[in-house]
This record gives structure tokens, sequence and C-alpha cells, in this order.
């Protein structure tokens, strides 16, 4: 096979996964967002959501090697986006870090991650610059081109590239489309909560104190 | 006594405008509070954040925006379709009378693509609107911290 098809079967394989795990988010998060609405009180997991989260493997923004092994035993917070988005990805690391300064004490139970899906341009030592401007614990993740395919199907992420109308091919200022969710996953890798991008910090805080207390 | 009630007026005025926001006018249009984030190291994007208000009769319209720090610049709206955040250039933006567009984080906003040199926090880029009907704006556009959610420094 050559590349060109591997290329393919990764974007259509994306597309498919996303597809069909995004209805499942989608529930989730509207229904976190919104329990008045939904008349039911409390937290319900969804048999839905439970595919979110899994292995991957994965470079850290220091050139690491990091699985999903080497973040057992603390809670996840990550947010998938690209370094060269500078409206909608800088104010969910933003809102990132104000929690885990709300959170005090407890933050130190939080690992807070930046997995980017354009390792094309997001390379490890792009992501540590751009993190060092955000919380100091900040993890970046990214990878080859099937490492970051293969941590977004888990995660049920979804992005394209957006066709540049300038110069198709070369333009080294490409956009991307991409799931905007922040997921908090619990010691065993276990998805907890979705949050929508534009959340307030302080609802983020709120459901990372219960889920913590659980 | 006069002088007393504009004494009062102006403090009130001022109390009404607590961060002093920097204000450019053209014809019937203002254009308030630009504010820009700072880039890391090797960034080729940024942005701008304002507000533009047409005080006037008739519509007028942001046609293209130009700075000396970017390749181009181009006027964006994030928005979220199906659990998807896009970002799609909107070409000319229209300014209909007797009311304000906000660009802000989320939303619309100036985008800066192939940026030339990082911008710096504490700094400021000039940026030049041009409109179908006013003319050209040059703005003094601030630059807050990386991930601002709203202008902080007082212009």
């Amino acid at each position: 096979m050559s590349g060109r098809k591997v290329g393919i079967g990764i974007t259509i394989s994306v597309v498919a996964v996303a597809a069909l795990i995004g209805a499942g988010i989608r529930y989730a998060v509207d229904f976190q967002q919104k329990p008045a609405q939904s008349g039911i009180s409390g937290t319900v997991k969804s048999s839905g959501i439970a595919r979110i989260g899994g292995a991957f493997s994965m470079a850290d923004h220091k050139g690491r090697q990091v699985t999903d092994r080497d973040f057992l035993g603390k809670f996840m917070l990550i947010s998938f986006g690209y370094t060269y988005c500078p409206d909608i990805c800088p104010t969910e690391l933003q809102t990132m870090s104000e929690a885990l300064d709300a959170l005090g004490e407890q933050a130190d139970k939080v690992q807070p991650v930046f997995a980017t899906i354009d390792p094309e341009r997001d390379t490890a030592a792009v992501l540590a610059d751009y993190l060092s401007n955000f919380h100091p614990r900040f993890m970046g993740l990214t990878g080859t081109a099937t490492q970051v395919a293969d941590i977004a199907r888990t995660f049920g992420v979804y992005y394209s590239k957006v066709k540049s109308q300038n110069a198709p091919g070369q333009d080294k200022d490409y956009l991307m489309n991409h799931s905007a969710y922040m997921f908090l996953m619990d010691g065993n890798g276990k998805f907890r909560a979705a949050f929508r991008a534009g959340i307030a910090h302080d609802g983020m805080v709120r459901r990372i104190r219960d889920e913590l207390a659980k | 006594m006069r002088f007393l009630s504009l004494a009062l007026v102006a403090m009130l005025s001022l109390a009404a405008h607590p961060a002093a926001a920097s204000e450019f006018k053209i014809g019937s249009l203002t254009v308030e509070t630009p504010w820009s984030r700072a880039t890391p190291g090797k960034a080729r994007s940024g942005v701008v954040y304002l507000t533009i208000s047409n005080q006037g009769n008739a519509p007028d319209k942001l046609m293209s925006i130009s700075t000396s720090v970017a390749k181009r610049a181009e006027i964006h709206r994030s928005q979220m379709k199906d659990g998807m955040m896009t970002m799609d250039s909107i070409g000319a933006l229209t300014l209909r009378p007797s009311s304000s567009v906000l660009l802000r984080p989320g939303g619309l906003h100036v985008m800066l693509m192939g940026l030339l040199a990082p911008l710096k926090r504490g700094g400021s880029i000039d940026m030049t609107l041009k409109f179908e009907k006013a003319g050209s704006l040059t703005v003094k556009v601030a630059i807050e911290k990386i991930g601002a959610s709203a202008p902080t420094r007082p212009h």
C-alpha cells in the first residue's frame, strides 16, 4: 500500500469513528451542560461515553515517548487543538490553566494535556514553546500522523485540514477544523466528563472537584 | 454651579468607561478597544479583537484589513458545527446602521496569517481597516497575554 493510500485510509477511519462516537459525545456534553432541561438531576454516565479513551502512544513536548499507561494514577484533563489556532485553542488552554489554579492543592491530582491534531507543524519544540505560556505542568502530545490519528480516534476527536484558497498544498498557513472538547479522564484511564469549548473555568472546577471526590 | 455640573458629567462619563477604552473614528464609524494576544516564539498566526459601531444612517462594509506584521489579515468566524470547531473566512463584514459588531474570543475575529514577528505582550501594532464608504482607518492594537479573554490594560 502506498503512503498516500495509508493517509486516505486513516482519514476515512477517523471520520467514520468520529461519526459513530460524535453523537454519543454530543449527547454526553449536552446532557452535562443542561441538567435542568433534561429533568434529571445528578450525574449520569451514558453507555455511549465509555468508549472515550484507551491506548495511545505519543511523544511529549520534551520529545519523550509516552503511552496512556504513563498517565494512570492521576486524572488527566486533555484538550485537542493546534498551536496555529489563535482564537479557540488559547482560550481553552487558559480556561484549563485557570481551573487548575482554582483547584489549589487538588490540582496536583490532575495532569493537564494539550494534544495536537496538527503534527505537521506542531513538533515537540513548537509545543514546548507554546505551552510555556500556560500552566507550568501542561504536557504537550505530538507524534507521527498515524499516532495522532490513533489518539484522536481513541477520544472520538475529529479533525481535518481546511483546503486553502490561496496556495493549495503549499500553504504553511492552513487552518484545521477540529472537535473542540476537553475531556476529564480518571486515574484508571476511564472517561469522566467532557467540557465544551467556551465553558467558564468555575464550572469546570466544580465538575473536577465532584469527580475527584467520587 | 455650572462648572460643578460639568465636572460631575465628566466624572460620570469617566466612570462609565473605566478602562478608558481606545477609540478610533472615521465618518460615522467608531472602532473601539482593538486588542490582540501575545504569540509564542515561532507562531505564524495571531488574532485581533475589536468593536465597530456604525452611528450613521447608512450601512457600510469592512472590506479588507492590513498590517505590516503579517502577510495577510482576514476576518474569520469561529463556530461550532456539530461539535466541530470551524474557522471560516467571511470576506467583507457588513456594518448595519445604528448597530455594533463585536469581534471577541470564540466568534468573529481578525486572523493574522503569516506573522512576520512575534507579538509581544505590552506592545502594540498598527492595523489598517478599509471600509467601503468611510475609507481607511489605522488603529493601534494593544497586545495582551496569550490566552487573554478580554483587554485588561487601560489604554
